[in-house]
């Protein structure tokens, strides 16, 4: 112990070579200027504000993991620029080369015979049998599994030709039959068990036969992407794609505006948009957003879904309210249960009036007046007053849950919020233990899915948290999906809609535009609304525009 | 802010000044207070508590504003500190400063009664153990080890991790419960010590319950390190709420505690960094204050622990 | 000595063992039943067979905890529910980032702690010494998060000399192989092993001050200096080589105080360590993953504790193994 006093003098000259040889190595860094040239070194970095939970598609449902097998995974067909999801016109043909139409209810599929899984094995029809079995299994349990539950079965004719058939036609056949479903590698993935999809480690090293190939995924900080310079359809542009994952949006924000991530999907507010638009050396992409959120009443009493709930159950006491909610901006309001994404969106479709006077009359002739002077309406002893349940973890959400809190409260409503977080938030939707919530969901491009799971019965005990029942809505809405053209299923929409917004069983309050920010080296950007990386690989920074990001080679 | 909380202010900074000049005339009067006057930073702390425990009390004279409500207005979010506006607005547009006020309220009083939770216990369990020693002495103790042994951040980590949001109520339990170990650990050793001097040997000799030994003339003489327990306690009881509150399993909102006011400027730092910063710098100064009384106290009350 | 160090570790193992027991106990009192009637979104029975099966929630106590226990032996902390992998995976990757900055911030402590304690004592009761004690309770009074934002703001929001947040940059330097990369490590580290180290600084200066200056008061001191040696000379022959041993123990006692500020710190600064592990956990009630940090954290203090007490014991050979080595925790 004494005797290292005496030799202090050796961990000083040590400590003066490390720092001598990381000044060295800092300088010879910057002037390193090598790596890669040309026109297909882009790096895109990404400040994502969602992590992954596990990269095998039938398993996971979060945007964030569907981001990432986007490009490593490859569906049969694709969605085109319209975004049109009636019949097969105006798809893009990816993992099939082509299709026809062996009858009414018989889809078959030729695969591209130059696609090939990343470990070099061809992808072959009995692929597409496995992916479609795993797709439907129970064990498994995918959030996608309904989306297939008209078609009765998937053959693999041949070694490159797979045969879809279903219980009956409808008009969105072919969309059912490949927008959720991504081809899976049988051969890597037929030994694990089914119940044990969700653990297993290639959730966590996929291998696919898409644009992109997996490199790493470090939890908590990155996750790397490098591209597959032998991909049949065109070696793509961008050579790495990382996401860098991050606590919030707005460090997010900071890190793209201060040059150390170039990429962020939404933007969401016009203050970040305004920061954005202030840097030279950023570019804006607005696009349509596939979201939309709402105030929802229950109609069932709070954990009894036997009971009406006291004061929701009255369809006019809703329309009141509903009445009450006047908006300033009213282009981002969406005229029902609908995002900016659906073809449906029309801003004719008949709504209830939002007029406050008209609402406070309509309140005063059921019988809710101020008799105690308190600023509350009472009748029949019972306060006009209700819980609204809001997750802390979206500033949106909170921000109009007391925007309307203050509404209601002008209009003699007392509102109180319940601000919980997000686990206990789902709980209490699922168990229908609450008078209202501010909700948002993420829709698929067409309807046909979203709204029967979130207000009709058969999302009753699913996602139709405020258990709406109305079977002429459900009636409507079944017709309008069997449609077999887009006039009559839009007009059938568009009645099932109205009817929906007379029964007010809840406030639409938003459907925003979404705008992402990239830098402005990236050239060719498209951003396919469903989802923004969809068309990553035509992507591209041109040789002229590298910067040194773009130019490491690792 | 208006002329009236301006001198609501004024009139609590004043009240608090009293305080502290009548605390530092009186202790001149004792070789303990002289003692505790050696410590420079004693009487100003002396001053910071009064004044903080004050404005808490008088929130609603001293806060101008409602610190739950949101403004209907627009552009009201993430305003700077003007003269309307003392500390600037959150980015929800509330009074950052009305908040910090009941905020006061919040914070010092979960510290409160936690402290008096914790304390309670320690006190309870050191005597008996202290007094009682041998087979109850060493249960406890190893009681008290079984408690120091997981960091009680994990412990309440893992509690909100099993059952859930707990409630504000159960939150200031649950902390009062899980900080009494080391309290017990110094009042048992002061009791060893006293329980040897002649009159509690003398009190026993004489055949008094036990009960009342403790209490007429155990705790009485224990009382030293059980204030400055107390006094550093609420210090590390408004950390731990601070702590829990930034990472959203603490106080929940729209209640305003300093530490989740922390974690709402938190997103807004680069542009608005006043929501987290006078918060923070109001724990620092508070605890700053009972950490130096708590010193001065410890000094004063026990003149064996002379430190240099 | 041996005895006693055997004495030691088997009581160190006792309150691991104690520790392990408590949080079976809290475990199955909060979730003796998977799948109950509020349990969230509708889990299908099949899957809730199986979790019940696996974890042998339908045989007696005594026996789930027998398997509990053999499974911690073996290293199985069960499945993280949020990252989909065995949660011994997830530590893995995270304790070296938690060990780096713990490291780090164990430097930072030390380095300023003593110098700091050491020059308060050579200045005592004039100017230096009470700004700087000041200074120092300030630091130790601040919530260690609070520090980790405003430094955050100044140095890497303002100034752009810093980082904001992580541990590298992704692009060119996921991993650490290069000079180049260990510069870029070193860059993300300064914040976090900053804020981590200051605030503990704040308290071992405290320490170092009262341990020199009980040192300056001593006989042999005054009579070096009666015999007319070099100022110099007498503090870095006698005093600072007897003031600078107690410290030794600081660092095992310091343990519960990183493990502890590294849980704010790394949700601070995103740096993807234990602590930002068990927010994470915490946040989306992924309990499997909290319960098994909770015990690793409790197995470090432990382990603390006991170099504090044997390295105590070695540092100063006074006080031998006879007397009750105790830990003021």
């Amino acid at each position: 112990m004494f005797g290292a006093m005496r030799t202090a003098h050796a961990p000083a000259r040590l400590t003066a070579r490390l720092v001598g040889g990381l000044l060295l190595a800092l300088v010879g860094g910057c002037a390193r200027r090598g790596g890669c040239t040309g026109n297909y070194c882009g790096t895109l970095l990404i400040a994502a504000t969602g992590e992954p939970d596990v990269l095998i598609p039938p398993v996971s449902e979060l945007a964030s993991t569907r981001d990432v097998v986007d490009q490593v995974f490859l569906k049969l067909a694709d969605l085109g620029p319209s975004g049109n999801t009636i019949g097969d016109e105006d798809f893009q043909p990816v993992l099939a080369q082509r299709w026809e139409w062996a009858g009414p209810v018989t889809l078959v599929f030729h695969l591209d015979p130059r696609a090939r899984w990343q470990d070099g094995r061809p992808v072959r029809a009995a692929d597409v049998e496995f992916t479609y079995h795993v797709y439907t299994d129970s064990l498994v349990n995918s959030p996608f599994r309904s989306a297939l539950r008209r078609v009765s079965a998937v053959t693999a004719r041949d070694s490159l030709t797979a045969v879809f058939r279903f219980r009956e036609p409808y008009p969105e056949m072919f969309f059912d039959a490949v927008y959720q479903v991504r081809i899976l590698p049988s051969h890597l993935l037929r030994s694990i068990p089914r119940d044990q999809w969700r653990t297993a480690a290639f959730g966590r090293a996929p291998v696919g036969d898409g644009p992109y190939r997996f490199i790493r995924w470090k939890a908590g900080e990155s996750l790397e992407l490098a591209a597959d310079s032998t991909f049949f359809l065109g070696r793509p542009h961008v050579r790495r794609v990382i996401w860098r994952f991050t606590p919030s949006l707005p460090v997010a924000v900071t890190q793209v505006l201060a040059g150390d991530a170039d990429a962020v999907e939404v933007l969401v507010t016009p203050d970040n948009v305004k920061r954005v638009q202030a840097d030279s050396a950023l570019a804006t992409y607005p696009y349509k957003g596939g979201a939309y959120g709402y105030l929802g009443f229950n109609l069932a009493a709070p954990g009894d879904s036997t009971q009406d709930h006291p004061l929701f159950g009255e369809r006019d006491l809703r329309r009141a309210l509903v009445m009450a909610v006047v908006f300033g901006d009213l282009a981002k309001v969406p005229p029902g249960p609908m995002s900016q994404l659906w073809w449906i969106w029309d801003p004719e479709t008949r709504q209830l009036p939002h007029d406050s006077a008209q609402a406070a009359h309509l309140l005063t002739r059921l019988g809710w007046v101020d008799s105690a002077g308190q600023g509350v309406r009472q009748r029949a002893g019972q306060r006009l007053a209700f819980h609204v349940l809001v997750p802390t973890t979206s500033a949106a959400r909170r921000v109009y849950a007391r925007l309307l809190q203050e509404t209601f409260r002008a209009m003699g409503v007392d509102v109180a919020l319940d601000e919980v977080d997000y686990p206990l938030f789902v709980e209490r939707a699922h168990t229908g233990r609450f008078d209202a919530l501010v909700n948002v969901w993420t829709t698929d491009p067409t309807p046909s899915s979203g709204v029967p799971q979130t207000w009709t019965q058969a999302g009753l005990g699913r996602s139709n948290y405020q258990r709406y029942a109305n079977p002429a809505f459900d009636s409507l809405v079944d017709r309008a999906i069997s449609a077999p053209t887009r006039e009559p299923a839009r007009r059938l929409w568009r009645r099932a809609i109205e009817l929906l917004n007379q029964d007010a069983p809840a406030v639409f309050l938003f459907a925003p535009q979404n705008i992402a920010a990239l830098p402005r080296r990236f050239a060719n950007v498209t951003i396919r609304p469903d989802s923004w990386l969809a068309l990553l690989r035509t992507w591209r920074v041109p040789a002229d525009r590298l910067t040194d990001r773009d130019r490491v080679e690792r | 802010m208006t002329v009236g909380t301006w001198l609501a202010l004024a009139g609590v900074a004043v009240l608090a000044l009293i305080v502290a000049a009548e605390v530092r005339s009186r202790a001149k009067a004792s070789a303990a207070g002289r003692r505790f006057l050696r410590y420079p930073a004693a009487v100003p702390g002396i001053f910071v508590l009064a004044f903080v425990v004050a404005v808490a009390v008088a929130a609603p004279l001293v806060a101008p504003l409602d610190p739950y409500a949101i403004p209907h207005v627009e552009g009201v979010a993430n305003l700077p500190p003007s003269l309307h506006r003392l500390l600037g607005t959150d980015p929800s547009g509330r009074d950052v400063y009305s908040r910090l006020v009941y905020g006061a309220r919040i914070s010092l009083g979960i510290g409160a009664i936690a402290m008096v939770l914790a304390v309670t216990l320690g006190a309870a369990v050191g005597v008996v153990a202290g007094y009682f020693r041998h087979r109850v002495d060493a249960v406890l103790m190893r009681l008290v080890d079984l408690g120091l042994a997981m960091p009680r951040m994990f412990l309440l980590l893992m509690i909100v991790a099993l059952w859930g949001q707990i409630s504000l109520a159960n939150l200031v339990l649950l902390i009062g419960f899980t900080g009494w170990f080391a309290t017990s650990r110094v009042v048992r050793a002061e009791v060893l010590s006293l329980r040897e001097r002649e009159f509690i040997a003398a009190a026993r000799a004489l055949g008094t319950r036990p009960a009342r030994v403790v209490w007429r003339h155990v705790l009485p003489n224990a009382a030293a390190p059980i204030i400055v327990s107390a006094a550093l306690g609420i210090g590390h009881v408004m950390l731990l709420e601070a702590s829990l509150s930034f990472v959203g399993i603490g106080v929940p909102s729209p209640q305003p505690s300093w530490g989740n006011m922390i974690a709402d400027g938190a997103p807004v730092l680069a542009t608005a960094p006043w929501t987290s910063t006078f918060p923070g710098l109001a724990i620092a100064v508070v605890v700053m204050a009972l950490n130096a009384v708590g010193d001065a106290l410890r000094d004063a009350l026990d003149p064996r622990k002379e430190s240099a | 000595m041996l005895a006693w160090l055997v004495r030691r570790l088997a009581a160190s193992i006792a309150t691991v063992l104690a520790v392990v027991t408590l949080t079976f106990f809290l475990i199955h009192l909060a979730h003796g039943t998977p799948c109950g009637p509020s349990d969230g979104p509708p889990v299908p029975p099949e899957v809730c067979a199986g979790l019940r099966r696996q974890f042998g929630l339908d045989q007696p106590l005594i026996v789930q905890y027998g398997r509990y226990l053999r499974a911690l032996l073996h290293g199985e902390f069960g499945v993280s529910f949020a990252q989909h992998r065995p949660v011994s995976a997830a530590f893995r990757d995270a304790m070296p980032n938690t060990l780096v900055l713990a490291g780090a911030a164990l430097l930072v402590d030390f380095a300023v702690g003593l110098a700091l304690g050491v020059y308060q004592a050579a200045r005592a009761r004039r100017f230096g010494d009470i700004a700087l004690g000041n200074a120092a309770l300030f630091l130790n009074s601040m919530p260690t998060f609070w520090l980790g934002l405003v430094l955050m703001l100044v140095f890497g929001l303002w100034l752009h000399w810093l980082p904001v947040g992580g541990m590298n940059d992704p692009a060119r330097c996921p991993r650490v192989d290069t000079l180049d990369c260990l510069a870029d490590l070193l860059r993300h580290l300064v914040l976090p092993a900053l804020t981590l180290g200051l605030v503990g600084a704040a308290g071992t200066a405290r320490y170092q001050r009262a341990a020199t200056l009980d040192v300056i008061g001593q006989d042999y001191v005054r009579t070096a200096r009666a015999k007319g040696l070099r100022e110099r000379r007498v503090w870095l022959h006698h005093i600072l080589r007897n003031a600078l041993l107690p410290f030794i123990t600081l660092v095992g006692l310091a343990f519960p105080f990183l493990l502890t500020g590294a849980v704010l710190v790394e949700w601070v600064f995103a740096w993807p360590g234990m602590g930002w592990l068990s927010v994470n956990a915490v946040l989306s009630r992924d309990y499997p993953m909290v319960t098994a940090a909770a015990l690793v954290a409790s197995v470090m203090v432990a382990l603390g504790n006991l170099l504090a007490d044997v390295l105590y014991v070695v540092a100063d050979p006074r006080i031998g193994v006879r007397g009750e080595a105790s830990s003021v925790g």
